[in-house]
């Protein structure tokens, strides 16, 4: 027993082991929140399209406040606003489908923020950051911001809980209600957005959409209300990100995929054993 | 039931919707009485959906208007619609109960949530089509008739004085057609006008008090006797319906060839 509390408490010892714990539970938490929303809604190659396409945004952020957090964040929300809207004009006007446009978008955007951090110096380091993260790396100020803006993501989905509900069951029926459909909709990609900027630093963009949408997924096969399947997907996603951390520290892996294999191997079990929905109840049921 | 000269609660005025360069409504004009029972029907692409989704606003019109009048001028809830169920994301994470509450949502309002009373009226919506028993489930594990009925209630809980039912009954055994029937019934009781969009011209001309037949034009409007004529059928259907002479009378043969639906066969 004495032994387990020291494997849990040695690295704890650690200010940075700490700060990356408190972020990746905080992003854990906030991903599985909008997560569950593009679960719901079919839109993962979207969400994993916006974390690819901000490259660029986060470069020249980067190129320009040398390093700075403020500048790197709003860099990447810009870009993540410009891949959206590219999304829908291309779509829309060009008469493609939407996936076939968020491929042109995503890669081509991702090409220019490689082409923008390959011209600096050094940046082999910077960019493996960037694409797979680097949570044991946080500061106090990137914990701070990761607090505040998941806070205020959480914040807004209590408030508008009914209505983004509404609007991805039926969005018919929405606008019967006269609600406002697709500001509502394109709230919900703001708010995917956000997070993906303040999640950038703890699984980077590679593996970003495994934390949008692997806990949702696992807490959608666990229950079948949505309120509990947000929260279970917060819990799955924020224990996962610390158990990963554990297993970063002791396997001497990267944190990002540490976490995000963690993510992965939960809802394998859940898939395989879930009560009513798994893959031995299905057999059994014949 | 309500008098002739009732005031109308919709009014379609010379509406035309095009997808693109594509038309799919021209020139279309009606009016529904509060209680109004209508079938809507015409061939695959008639635009019977195209209309509905006109009514509740969701796609523009190019021309024409719609008006709702409703009996709360200024507030846009008195129109509610009906899914086809193939439409429906059965899988998602809700209950009977939530599902009826999103009839709610408007009424609610921004940044307040359900209140017992609120609670309260959806119980009530969901004893009004006998689903009260199963409100906890999740929706998908609802049959096909008790589906429809949920989106029923639904309507019930907005206060809705219009429903638009998209295609209710396909696919349905006859006990839960029966049940659906039953519902439209008691919509009917309560002064509810209900709109529904169907295949089915023997079940057009069987229980509901007024037709509309659509092919992008509106072809006939009124009584199923006046509109489900030979001619009428003719120009709607074009080349997909036959009119065969039986010892029963006369057999119609609709979307022959079009879609994999039994014919549907009506006394003439």
């Amino acid at each position: 027993m004495a032994e387990l509390i020291e494997l849990v408490a040695a690295p704890l010892r650690y200010p940075f082991v700490v700060r990356a714990l408190v972020t990746a539970s905080i992003v854990g938490v906030v991903c599985a929140t909008v997560g569950s929303f593009v679960v719901l809604r079919g839109t993962a190659f979207l969400g994993d399209a916006l974390s690819h396409a901000i490259l660029p945004g986060v470069a020249v952020g980067y190129v320009l406040g040398g390093g700075a957090r403020g500048p790197l964040v709003l860099g990447a929300l810009a870009a993540a606003i410009v891949a959206a809207l590219g999304i829908g004009a291309i779509s829309r006007r060009g008469g493609l489908k939407e996936d076939t446009a968020i491929g042109i978008v995503f890669a081509g955007m991702f090409a220019l923020g490689i082409a923008v951090i390959s011209s600096q110096r050094g940046y082999a380091v910077d960019l493996s950051h960037i694409l797979f993260g680097n949570v044991l790396g946080v500061s106090r100020g990137d914990l701070a911001l990761t607090a505040a803006a998941g806070a205020g993501i959480v914040a807004v989905v209590v408030l508008l809980y009914k209505e983004l509900v509404l609007v991805t069951f039926d969005p018919v029926q929405a606008a019967t209600l006269r609600l406002p459909v697709a500001r509502l909709q394109t709230l919900l990609l703001v708010l995917t957005a956000i997070a993906i900027v303040v999640s950038l630093q703890t699984v980077g963009v590679g593996l970003m959409v495994a934390m949008l949408v692997t806990p949702a997924a696992t807490a959608f096969l666990l229950t079948r209300r949505l309120a509990a399947m947000i929260a279970l997907g917060a819990a799955v996603g924020a224990l996962s990100a610390v158990a990963g951390i554990y297993v970063s520290y002791y396997a001497d892996v990267a944190s990002g995929a540490a976490i995000v294999l963690v993510c992965t191997a939960v809802f394998g079990v859940v898939f395989v054993a879930a009560p009513g929905r798994g893959w031995l109840w299905r057999k059994r049921g014949g | 039931m309500s008098p002739p000269p009732a005031p109308p609660i919709l009014t379609v005025d010379d509406v035309c919707v095009a997808y693109g360069d594509i038309p799919a409504l021209d020139a279309v004009s009606f009016h529904v009485a509060p209680g109004d029972r209508i079938a809507v029907v015409g061939p695959n692409g008639a635009g019977k959906s195209t209309l509905f989704k006109a009514i509740t606003g969701i796609l523009p019109v190019q021309a024409g208007t719609i008006v709702v009048h409703g009996h709360q001028a200024g507030v846009d809830h008195c129109v509610a619609y009906v899914p086809q169920r193939g439409e429906v994301d059965w899988s998602f994470p809700l209950s009977v109960a939530d599902a009826v509450m999103h009839g709610r949502v408007g009424r609610i309002g921004w940044l307040h949530r359900p209140s017992a009373a609120d609670r309260a009226h959806v119980h009530a919506c969901l004893a009004a089509v006998r689903l009260e028993d199963l409100a906890g489930r999740q929706i998908g594990a609802l049959s096909g008739g008790q589906q429809q009925r949920m989106f029923i209630a639904r309507a019930l809980a907005q206060e809705a004085e219009l429903v638009l039912m998209d295609e209710p009954l396909t696919g349905l055994d006859a006990r839960s057609r029966q049940d659906v029937l039953d519902v439209l019934d008691m919509l009917d009781a309560q002064g509810i006008a209900v709109m529904v969009a169907t295949h089915d011209l023997a079940l057009a001309a069987d229980v509901f008090e007024r037709v509309l037949l659509l092919n992008q034009r509106l072809i006939a409007w009124g009584t199923p006797g006046d509109v489900l004529t030979e001619a009428h059928l003719m120009a709607a259907y074009r080349g997909h319906i036959r009119l065969v002479d039986t010892d029963r009378g006369r057999l119609v043969l609709g979307d022959v060839g079009h879609d994999g639906h039994a014919p549907h066969d009506r006394h003439g």
